[in-house]
């Protein structure tokens, strides 16, 4: 084995050992279009190809948000997006976690002054981590993923003082 | 079967790439986010007027580009004509709050 | 089509019709005929009838501040030639309805529908007025297209109902599925009729990402409109931008630079390819051949890496301005453009080896999702959907724009119109888009990059064609004050959308997802 090959072994040993030890097993993540250009979902799809392939990290882009413990957002929130936005939220479990992903989810972006459009996925959901671009690189979405999984790790912390 | 492993693996190898162990450096050009070089502007106002989404606002001796508006098109960078304003190539730029998101530039020129 | 023929065709008119021109004009390939309100519907008709015209788009414009009137313009292709046919008539603002064209012309169904909830245009015996984007909750009488609406005043919600088509009988079950869909794709409405496994009535409902593009342009100077037009639909926004600009330098009469054209056909064509290569890799997938959709999506990830050493942005955002444009391609540009083509096209060659010869794919896509070619003549669709039914259209050397005109490339047709047909249109797309960018390295004259368009006046019309990597597309602008007066975009999708209903029937429904991934239609550009 190359050294260059070691090197991904361990990356990718240690991004699971962090989503092992947050969740106790993979991260599950379901992808909202909530009026996007489709630019965004380009680069959603080029995580799960082999040049990326988040899954070695552990994480998963899953079929039903009741399998989901983030929800990836992205797009300004159309009109006619803001019930099945919703209605997807809430059929994850808690804790659940919000990504905006992309200049739309996160303020509106360019659309902001659209009739048919909101300023972003704020104003109708907690958005606990933010994703800039337009669209965000592939590697950009990689790094929200990890600030993701702190924020998660910190409130089963949070979770569990309560108890 | 093995036909598939010879062009999948044996012709291209490993593939998949190294970040985030390794840093990640977009090419040249490439337009990440937009940074001010206060030792250059000189407040002029000019990237604010040409910004589509209205993501940079100057007030005091500040120059505040907010990267939730911001959608990366580099207009800024091209209408400043003292180099203030740049394209850098950054691009980790994932928070958990919109206010940080808000990258406030002090001017000294 | 000369000059000559197409005044002829005013004269050849039917004298019913003929008697109902108010005014034409002619003026290079583009002939403008005005009727009265009563006879458009004749007129279109005859367009498509008699001349044998692909319809292209209706729309209508709200000058009611001018002259009282809203105008509809109704544009058609001719068949053969760069002709295009603009006809045009005037709706009272008192009573704002007219003859519907969908009797007789399938196709203007979701033009009609787009105008009567954006302009309150009623359509007179149009068989489906159901609203196609703002349905749920969107009060009636409220147009927003009008000029009199105000888009930064929230419109309430009321509560409003849809009805779907239903199909009943016994044993017919209805599967509705999205708007959310389990892969990440953008969101629509499925609902699927089934008996026992085939499909025999599907539905599609649209609209969710509908933003309000259209007017939002209006309000946006001509420069911002670029930045806009990138975003219509992300995958093509080259394409797009690219008929903004052509669009608002033929208002201004501006000439592009030489060199620029050369540039803009390169980056239409690296746009199409790393689409394509997707396209492809989709296919492979829901067939479940995962290697051969792994290999694509490297070849397309490498294409967008490389969109981005050249110009900066994978996606060639920022690129297009109006007059030419903003990024070159030097001499070390261009040999890495050839260097990664050539590597991408070995691989490619891998690749396509292994997806024809592939028992349990082809299995899957020959005679799957079949659209037959007269199916697709009456739809009206567009881009390598309807060459892979034998349609022979395509933009780039129909209405040659850019520099398509100065370089060599076949149009490759098949017959089929199944999901395989789709593929290998695409397929070879690929390849002669590989020739293209290569031709327009080696030919490209040096020169600016941009020219300057100063002077954008009121009141004129601009529209443009262009090729995107899903058929033709359509921007079409009316100018005002430093900004558009009215935008009108049509995406490909918009016209190729009703055709999946038709190719999806007889299938059954685990056929679903790979037909639709041989259309790969644009949510957003259709819904705007
Ligand atoms: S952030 Fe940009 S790329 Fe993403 S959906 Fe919005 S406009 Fe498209
Ligand atoms: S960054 Fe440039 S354009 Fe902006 S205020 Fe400073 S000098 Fe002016
Ligand atoms: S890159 Fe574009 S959107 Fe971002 S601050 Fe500059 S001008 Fe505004």
């Amino acid at each position: 084995m190359s050294k260059d090959e070691k090197d991904v072994e361990t990356l990718g040993k240690e991004l699971r050992a962090k989503t092992m030890k947050v969740l106790g097993r993979s991260m599950a993540i379901r992808e909202v279009d909530a009026g996007s250009c489709n630019a965004c979902e380009v680069e959603v799809n080029s995580l799960t190809s082999s040049i990326y392939d988040i899954e070695r990290f552990g994480l998963h882009i899953v079929a039903s948000p009741r399998h989901a413990d983030a929800l990836l957002v992205t797009g300004p929130v159309t009109r006619n997006m803001e019930v099945p936005l919703l209605k997807t939220y809430e059929a994850a479990p808690s804790p659940r976690i919000v990504i905006a992903m992309g200049a739309c989810a996160i303020s509106g972006g360019i659309f902001k002054d659209c009739y048919a459009c909101n300023e972003g996925v704020s104003e109708f959901l907690p958005v606990d981590v933010l994703i800039p671009g337009c669209p965000p690189r592939p590697q950009a979405i990689i790094q929200g993923i990890m600030v993701a999984l702190e924020k998660l790790e910190s409130r089963k912390r949070g979770a569990s003082c309560q108890k | 079967m093995f036909k598939f492993f010879d062009l999948g693996v044996r012709k291209h190898g490993v593939v998949t790439t190294r970040y985030p162990s390794e840093a990640f450096v977009p090419p040249e050009g490439s337009l990440g986010m937009p940074d001010v070089d206060g030792e250059r502007c000189n407040m002029c106002g000019r990237c604010s007027d040409a910004c589509p989404t209205g993501a940079i606002s100057l007030a005091g001796r500040k120059v505040t580009v907010d990267l939730g508006l911001c959608i990366f098109c580099g207009e800024c960078a091209r209408s400043c004509a003292d180099g203030g304003m740049f394209m850098s190539r950054e691009f980790e730029l994932a928070t958990r709050s919109r206010g940080e998101l808000e990258v406030e530039h002090d001017v000294k020129g | 089509m000369m000059p000559g023929p197409m005044n002829e065709l005013v004269e050849d008119l039917p004298s019913i019709l003929a008697s109902s021109v108010v005014s034409s004009s002619l003026e290079a390939n583009h002939l403008q005929i005005e009727v009265r309100k009563d006879a458009l519907a004749g007129m279109a008709a005859h367009m498509i009838g008699h001349c044998h015209a692909w319809l292209i788009s209706e729309h209508a414009a709200d000058l009611r501040e001018r002259d009282g009137t809203f105008h509809i313009y109704v544009i058609f292709a001719l068949p053969k030639g760069d002709g295009i046919i603009t006809v045009m008539s005037k709706v009272d603002g008192s009573d704002p309805s007219y003859r519907s064209l969908t009797p007789d012309i399938y196709a203007a169904n979701w033009f009609e529908r787009e105008m009567m909830e954006g302009f309150g245009l009623l359509p007179s015996g149009h068989p489906d007025l159901r609203p196609l984007r703002l349905y749920d909750s969107w009060p009636s009488g409220v147009y927003p297209m009008r000029k009199d609406f105000d888009p930064s005043v929230p419109v309430p919600r009321v509560p409003t109902g849809y009805e779907f088509r239903h199909v009943e009988g016994e044993g017919i079950f209805e599967i509705p599925v999205g708007p959310v869909h389990a892969g990440v794709i953008e969101p629509g409405h499925f609902r699927f009729s089934v008996a026992g496994e085939p499909v025999i009535n599907l539905e599609v409902r649209m609209g969710y990402v509908h933003k309000g593009i259209e007017k939002l342009s209006e309000s946006l100077p001509y420069p911002r409109g670029v930045m806009l037009s990138e975003r219509i639909s992300g995958d093509n926004g080259f394409t797009h931008s690219l008929a903004y600009c052509q669009a608002i330098e033929s208002i201004a009469g501006a000439d592009v630079p030489e060199r620029a054209r050369y540039l803009r056909t390169a980056f239409s064509e690296m746009e199409r390819i790393y689409n394509h290569m997707g396209d492809i890799g989709g296919i492979a997938l829901d067939t479940a051949f995962g290697v051969g959709a792994q290999m694509a999506y490297v070849l397309r990830e490498r294409m967008l890496s490389l969109n981005e050493r050249i110009t900066g942005s994978r996606f060639l955002r920022s690129v297009n301005c109006i007059g030419g444009v903003r990024k070159d391609i030097d001499m070390s540009g261009k040999r890495s453009i050839s260097t990664e083509l050539i590597g991408l096209k070995l691989d490619f060659d891998d690749l396509v080896g292994m997806m024809t010869e592939m028992p349990s794919l082809l299995d899957r896509v020959e005679t799957t999702g079949m659209l037959s070619d007269d199916a697709a003549k009456n739809l009206n669709v567009v881009g390598p959907i309807a060459r892979a039914s034998g349609i022979d259209r395509d933009t780039r050397r129909d209405h040659p724009y850019a520099a398509y005109k100065d370089l060599s490339f076949s149009v490759p047709l098949y017959r089929e119109g199944d999901v395989y047909a789709r593929m290998m249109v695409k397929i070879e797309e690929v390849l002669e888009s590989i020739s293209l960018i290569e031709q327009a390295m080696d030919r490209m004259p040096e020169g600016q990059l941009c020219a300057k368009v100063v002077d954008v006046q009121a009141g004129r019309i601009g529209m443009s064609l262009t090729e995107t990597h899903r058929g033709e597309a359509m921007h079409w602008v009316m100018s005002g004050e430093g900004r558009p007066w009215r935008h009108k975009v049509r995406d490909p999708s918009f016209l190729n959308w009703p055709a999946i209903e038709v190719a999806v029937m007889g299938n059954i429904v685990p056929d679903f997802p790979v037909i639709n991934k041989s259309f790969n239609l644009s949510y957003s550009g259709n819904d705007l």
